[in-house]
């Protein structure tokens, strides 16, 4: 569609305006200014998106009904299909581990499918009723909350610790799920919300947020005070346990970094790796890089912004990734609970590190990438 | 001649629609897989739920899962659960009416401790492994599990026992001290007041139960106090803290053909009646008793000249005799048997008329029954069949109740005669002449004894006046003044030191040779006249016996 048109678009992050040149299939446009992809044209995208989505939504129910994971140890078996496992969350009186666990991975990749569904048809048959623009704006605020991918990656980090236990046998539902994770993949890729935003504004893009002194001023004070937020909770995170294991009666509390650590001592390197890399070096790093940017942007540094902008993306993309550890706690205690032989629990730090993930996502996002080249005092 | 295509618009369907195509495939393969390898749902009641978890808790045979249990309900009657569960589809196939169903939990007891490994992985349900019968998809479960599972080899018998022991299902039935089956059933028959067990022998041991076995109990410490002594009787560890039965094949006994399925046997008391049960015919008699039959017992032997031939099975049957222990001169009956077997005769009908015919014989003329102390220490009684050498009357046989009674002879006359007989018997052998006449000389042997003694006395008095005790005393008064003397001598210093101690050296070897002297003399003064010989003072001697 933007093929044959010549359109302005100002840069989200570096706030430039940038004229679009035709883009042939397979070709982004980027940001002169700051490295920033503007917008990806693909042939066929939209209806590529709507083929993605339906076999990612039908992949998605079918992970519901069926066996998802079971689990064998010394006789007993237990086996769990996905509401079964949030059940168990919930009897265990964590609530809202599984609302965390249940909306990151089912309900908002769910409606993200849904308003991608939606997107595609409209688009295919070029039909905008007034409440598609709704749909288009609430999909792009669930897009980084919905963590299917991150929660497969979590069951196979959990499944390699479970094997060293016992026995665990992949049900049909897991394999629905790997389907979905993959077309949901393939739809994101397929998604290109610029060409959505040209299309249903008529490819009159509405101009971006203001950028004033005042709220540059709230936009530093917010993330400030997120980056605060994510810091002293990160504390408990590591302090407290993140899940209890209970083996004949006798319980074992386990931290994050202690479990990382038995995992490297027990030799399973990768895994300890993954689990040390998610849950201790991306939130400190991304809590040290924002709160880098963001005194670099309330001194008004100049210079770097390169370099800055580059590592601003970085904790935008990782952040998510986080969420791992918490995700195979809940996995675990979803999967193993064997009475007095074998039982795991969740510990608070699940919900404190949870949290970290959380506010570190929101101090991102509250972080306005604009001001690394802007000086904010001297805007209107 | 070329016509003009007709033009058409191309399909606008992009490939890329396959792929939910496919998706929509796989996924109805996935319900169409799911639901095919879907088995059915079962029902089964329990009488609790104890231990059963939904989504956990399995069903199993042969300890292998083929279902989990999804749903518990209580009964609409509230007296149970209802269970239910989804058997796998390649397992449904078990589910027919002769599967059993049973919980698997810990479970301890006397006999036997099972189900341990339920304690760590938690309660199951197990099921039979059958695939014959009707379909069937509602169960109520086994309280206990089946002690044998169908189909295992051996042999079911059926014991009854109207005694005062019970067994319970699991109670063990030993042979030889090696368990080789088990109880598996009890029913009592309240008509009948007698209960019915299923017993299940194990293969090969059922090839030892034969027409000719019989059963008997070994539970606990059995003491016995008999009229023959004192019995313990213990079965194996196992039965002495709970119940069981033991069986054998009495000595002498044939072992007869092996029984088929479902075989009824008696369970005894023990091993002698069930020993005695072999002689299945015998004539029974009743003995009056006019005295107490205290001591005797139901079992008690029946004696014919030390032999046993028979024995007691009833005192004071009640409908043997009319009238009641309250009347005077009441007789208590005391019914027994003699078992043709016991005496060599065939144990057959003919035998059985033999022996009656003889005693008949017998009772006509001189047979009775006394009861007898069989043991000093238990006090216990037998029944002693003897010929009388003088009946008091010649007996006429009398018939009580379609019984023969055999005469009784008093116990305690009997037994005081013979004791009193015994006293005159012994007396009567006593030498008695012999007596007097030793008696007479022994007398005469006194006489002369007591002439030697006054002799011997009269020579005593005579020695003790020649002692001139006056004479002694002068003779001591001399040695004195001759000490005094020599004092003197020595005060006037007319003695050299070393003689004066010469003389008391002297004069204190003269006081020691003297002193055994006058130690004698001061406790027998008598001495100095006999000397210290030790004679003997005369005996009187009997008199030589004369050959």
């Amino acid at each position: 569609m933007i093929e044959n048109t010549k359109a302005t678009i100002i840069c989200e992050q570096c706030h430039s305006h940038v004229s679009l040149p035709a883009l042939k299939h397979r070709e982004r446009a980027v940001c002169p200014g700051c490295g920033h992809t503007l917008i990806t044209f693909r042939r066929n995208a939209s209806e590529r998106l709507l083929a993605f989505s339906i076999s990612a939504f039908i992949f998605l129910l079918l992970s519901l009904p069926f066996n998802f994971l079971t689990f064998k140890a010394s006789g007993q078996k237990h086996s769990i299909d996905l509401p079964q496992g949030l059940t168990v969350l919930i009897d265990n009186d964590y609530l809202s581990l599984a609302i965390v666990t249940g909306l990151a991975t089912l309900l908002l990749p769910g409606m993200v499918l849904m308003g991608f569904t939606t997107l595609g048809f409209a688009r295919l048959f070029n039909k905008r009723p007034p409440f598609l623009l709704r749909i288009y704006r609430a999909t792009n605020v669930l897009l980084p909350w919905s963590m299917a991918e991150i929660f497969l990656v979590g069951t196979l980090v959990s499944l390699i610790k479970i094997t060293e236990l016992a026995d665990v046998a992949i049900g049909l539902s897991f394999y629905a799920f790997i389907g979905f994770t993959a077309f949901m993949t393939c739809a994101l890729i397929q998604y290109d919300k610029t060409q959505f935003a040209f299309w249903l504004h008529d490819m009159k893009l509405p101009a971006p947020k203001k950028l004033d002194e005042k709220q540059a001023s709230q936009s530093i004070q917010r993330t400030w005070a997120l980056l605060i937020t994510a810091t002293i909770l990160y504390v408990p995170a590591n302090v407290l346990p993140i899940m209890h294991t209970q083996m004949f009666g006798q319980e074992t509390p386990n931290t994050i970094i202690g479990g990382a650590l038995s995992l490297w001592e027990s030799g399973s390197y990768p895994v300890a790796i993954i689990i040390l890399g998610a849950s201790v070096v991306v939130p400190v790093a991304k809590i040290v890089i924002l709160a880098w940017l963001n005194y670099s942007v309330q001194y008004q540094k100049s210079g770097s912004t390169q370099i800055r902008i580059r590592y601003y993306r970085l904790t935008e993309a990782i952040g998510r990734w986080s969420m791992i550890d918490v995700f195979v706690v809940a996995v675990l205690v979803a999967l193993i609970q064997m009475g007095n032989t074998l039982s795991i629990y969740p510990g608070q730090a699940a919900l404190a590190f949870c949290a970290v993930v959380f506010f570190t996502m929101i101090a991102a996002m509250t972080f306005d990438s604009r001001l690394i080249w802007q000086q904010w005092k001297h805007l209107p | 001649m070329t016509t003009e295509a007709h033009v058409k618009p191309t399909t606008t369907m992009s490939r890329i629609w396959l792929i939910p195509l496919l998706v929509i495939i796989v996924g109805g393969w996935m319900v169409y897989y799911q639901w095919k390898n879907q088995g059915p749902l079962i029902t089964i009641e329990l009488p609790s739920a104890t231990g059963i978890e939904v989504n956990k808790t399995p069903i199993k045979v042969r300890d292998l899962d083929i279902g989990q249990v999804k749903k518990i309900t209580l009964k609409p009657d509230l007296d149970g659960v209802l269970v239910t569960a989804r058997i796998d589809a390649n397992a449904s196939h078990l589910l027919t009416t002769n599967t059993e169903l049973w919980v698997v939990a810990p479970r301890i007891s006397f006999s036997e401790v099972s189900g341990l490994n339920t304690l760590l992985s938690g309660s199951y349900i197990a099921m039979s492994a059958h695939d014959d019968g009707a379909r069937k998809l509602h169960f109520v479960a086994l309280e206990r599990p089946p002690v044998t599972p169908a189909g295992t080899p051996g042999l079911h018998v059926t014991l009854k026992s109207d005694d005062e022991f019970a067994y319970k299902p699991g109670d063990p039935i030993i042979y030889k001290g090696f368990k080789v089956g088990e109880f598996e059933d009890a029913v009592f028959d309240i008509e009948e007041r007698v209960i019915y067990y299923d017993a299940f022998i194990e293969a090969p041991y059922h090839k030892l139960i034969t027409e000719n076995t019989r059963f008997w109990d070994v539970s606990g410490v059995k003491f016995v106090l008999e009229s023959s002594g004192v019995k313990v009787e213990t079965g194996s560890l196992e039965t002495l803290l709970a119940n069981g039965i033991t069986f054998g094949i009495p000595e002498g006994v044939a072992p007869g053909k092996q029984v088929l399925e479902n075989a009824s046997f008696a369970i005894y008391e023990d091993v002698t009646t069930a020993s005695n049960a072999r002689f299945k015919l015998a004539a029974e008699y009743l003995l009056m008793i006019d005295e107490s039959v205290r001591g005797l017992t139901v079992g008690a032997p029946v004696e014919y000249r030390g032999i046993e031939i028979g024995n007691v099975t009833a005192i004071n049957p009640f409908p043997a005799v009319e009238g009641s222990i309250l009347e005077r001169d009441y007789p208590i009956p005391v019914l027994i048997k003699i078992y043709p077997g016991k005496t060599k005769q065939p144990d057959t009908q003919e035998g059985l008329r033999a022996i009656k015919q003889t005693l008949r014989n017998w009772l006509e003329n001189d047979l009775r029954a006394t009861l007898r102390m069989g043991n000093v220490l238990t006090g216990g009684l037998f029944v002693d069949l003897q010929h009388v050498a003088n009946p008091d009357s010649k007996n006429t046989l009398t018939v009580v109740n379609g019984y023969d009674v055999i005469p009784t002879v008093s116990n305690e006359f009997t037994q005081i005669t013979q004791k009193a007989d015994a006293i005159l018997d012994k007396i009567n052998k006593l030498p008695l002449n012999d007596m007097v006449v030793g008696v007479q000389s022994a007398v005469e042997d006194m006489k002369l004894a007591a002439q030697s003694v006054e002799t011997a006395s009269s020579d005593f008095d005579a020695l003790i006046a020649d002692v001139d005790a006056e004479q002694l005393n002068a003779n001591l008064n001399q040695v004195l003044s001759s000490m005094d003397n020599l004092i003197k001598n020595y005060s006037e210093g007319g003695l050299s030191q070393a003689e004066i101690k010469e003389t008391i050296d002297a004069m204190q070897d003269t006081m020691r040779n003297l002193q055994p002297l006058l130690l004698k003399l001061n406790q027998t003064p008598n001495s100095l006249i006999f000397g210290s010989g030790n004679d003997s003072d005369i005996q009187p001697k009997a008199k030589q016996r004369r050959d």
